[in-house]
């Protein structure tokens, strides 16, 4: 299980992860909600020629959700085997999304 | 557009690549004096000087200014634009607008970077400081970008890296064949498989390299031009255009928008279409973006501009000579100049001055685009013979 606080747009109803100031269609009227469904990872890479601060390799991913028309990128932490099209939770840890296997995996 | 209109009248290049002995102001300085001795009689009534970051790569502040003093340049115009890897179009966009709007006749407009002193980790550090504070916390890079893109346009359209391999080795056929490009090697497929995962599924050879140089060209009023060139390139259509700033904003990661807006409104500017256009400089920073910016450009449909390269379609001699200068992939990519440099390449090409690798078709329009960051600001310039 995982959820991530998203911000959504009052007047157009599109959703932003990491927040915005001024939504693309002009409001500046936002809430906050937790996403508790899991998204669909959509494309996914391991990094081997990371910047500095960083070890290779790294795997990054942007996951789809169904809600509010939201696409986040976030790390793969985990020796998880995940590929295109596979499901996972979101979860915000230190500042950084980080998907998980969301089904197969209950035993997180 | 009416009233005053904009040529390219001389240029200059550095050759792009490791130069250890020399600095970015060297470099700059060398670009500029080539344009300058091109037509020693012209004039410069200004300078606008692109660079993406000599604070963080060379502890610089102001290198306009710098530049300027030691051109011996007093009275001038001078200022310096920055667009990260899209500087140089941005650069281009500044001379035009001065020109066009009746401020000053001519402006000098030259780009470069130095970069090779770095290692690849602090460069890539540097590069990635133009992506949201978010994504860089991810640990993500320009080049890990072209990973995803990569990943994401083979699953939809059923391909490997073979077509994205055709596109590296036609870009180093193309460098072999300029003396200024960094590599001037060709490479094989196999050299092309040989080379190290930089982030799954590209390689080493999908990416273009770290280098330093410089790129100029001088800029004039039509009428003026007409008294030092009988040659002059029109830029008659030019135009920016800018997409999210985070890239998993986008409805569709392989629609470019940015990309595609600014080619339409450029070509909308010059009254011509995409049929008109025959030759084809872009930012290839990894192979599979020249596939998708040519699809995004409307050259060919979504899902087809792969099938380009490996045909032939793109070589300097094919239909459509895409990056007869090497593109970024084997010219190189000195941030600041690359702009710059696409548009020596088309006027070189133009006046019929590329050598070896001379296109073999006379164009009546070319097109360049320089992008900043990952598609998040594009300039387009679309170019014709004035003669
Ligand atoms: C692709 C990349 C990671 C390779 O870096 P690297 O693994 O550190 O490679 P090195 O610098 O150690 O070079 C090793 C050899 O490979 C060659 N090489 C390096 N990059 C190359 C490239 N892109 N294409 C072909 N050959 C390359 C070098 O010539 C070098 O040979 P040498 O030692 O004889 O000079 C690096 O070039 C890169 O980060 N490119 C992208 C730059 C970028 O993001 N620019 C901004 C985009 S907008
Ligand atoms: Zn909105």
């Amino acid at each position: 299980m995982g959820s991530l606080r998203i911000q959504v747009c009052r007047s157009c109803g599109r959703g932003y992860y990491p927040p915005k100031i001024r939504c693309s269609c002009g409001s500046r009227d936002f809430y906050e909600v937790e996403l508790r469904e899991p998204g669909r990872i959509v494309t996914l890479t391991t990094i081997y020629v990371p910047p500095i601060g960083f070890e290779p390799p790294l795997r990054v991913a942007i996951a789809e959700f169904s809600k509010h028309g939201l696409k986040v990128l976030g790390r793969i932490d985990g020796d998880y085997d995940l590929k295109v099209g596979d499901r996972v939770w979101a979860v915000e840890n230190n500042g950084v999304v980080v998907f998980s296997p969301a089904e197969g995996g209950e035993g997180e | 557009m009416a009233g005053r209109r904009v040529a390219i009248v001389s240029i200059g290049m550095t050759r792009f690549g490791k130069h250890p002995d020399k600095k970015l102001l060297d470099l700059l300085a060398e670009a500029s004096l080539e344009a300058m001795d091109d037509l020693p009689e012209a004039p410069v009534d200004s300078l606008i000087v692109s660079v993406m970051s000599p604070g963080l790569y060379e502890g610089i502040t102001g290198p306009a200014n710098i530049l300027a003093g030691l051109l011996g340049f007093e009275d001038k115009l001078v200022y310096r634009v920055e667009n990260t890897s899209g500087s140089g179009g941005a650069a281009l966009m500044a001379g035009w607008t001065a020109i066009a709007s009746g401020v000053v006749d001519s402006v000098l407009v030259v780009g470069g970077e130095k970069m090779t002193h770095k290692s690849t980790a602090e460069n890539a550090a540097i590069i990635a400081g133009l992506v949201n504070e978010y994504e860089r916390r991810t640990g993500i890079t320009l080049p890990s970008y072209a990973a995803l893109i990569a990943r994401h346009y083979m699953d939809r359209y059923g391909i490997d890296n073979e077509p994205l391999a055709h596109v590296a080795v036609k870009n180093h056929l193309h460098g072999s064949m300029n003396p200024k490009a960094h590599f001037q090697k060709r490479i094989t497929l196999e050299d092309y498989y040989r080379s190290r995962v930089v982030a799954e599924p590209l390689r080493v050879m999908d990416y273009t390299p770290i280098s330093d140089g410089a790129a100029a060209v001088l800029l004039m009023e039509l009428d003026k031009a007409l008294s030092y060139t009988s040659k002059p390139v029109l830029i008659t259509g030019i135009s920016g255009s800018t997409d999210t700033h985070v890239v998993h904003e986008r409805p569709d990661l392989l629609e470019m928008r940015a990309v595609k807006n600014s080619v339409e409104k450029a070509l909308r500017m010059a009254g011509k279409s995409i049929r008109d256009v025959g030759l084809v400089e872009l930012h290839d920073m990894a192979t599979i973006l020249e596939i998708a910016q040519l699809e995004n450009m409307g050259f060919y449909p979504r899902g087809e501009a792969w099938r380009a390269a490996m045909e032939g379609w793109t070589r300097y001699d094919g239909e459509l000579p895409v990056n007869t200068s090497g593109g970024l992939k084997a010219k190189g990519h000195p941030i600041g100049a690359t702009g710059v440099a696409q548009a020596y390449e088309i006027t070189l090409q133009l006046w019929g001055q590329a050598g070896e690798r001379q296109i073999k078709s006379q164009p009546t329009a070319a097109l360049s685009m320089s992008m900043g960051g990952f598609g998040h600001n594009a300039f387009t310039l679309v170019y014709e013979p004035g003669w």
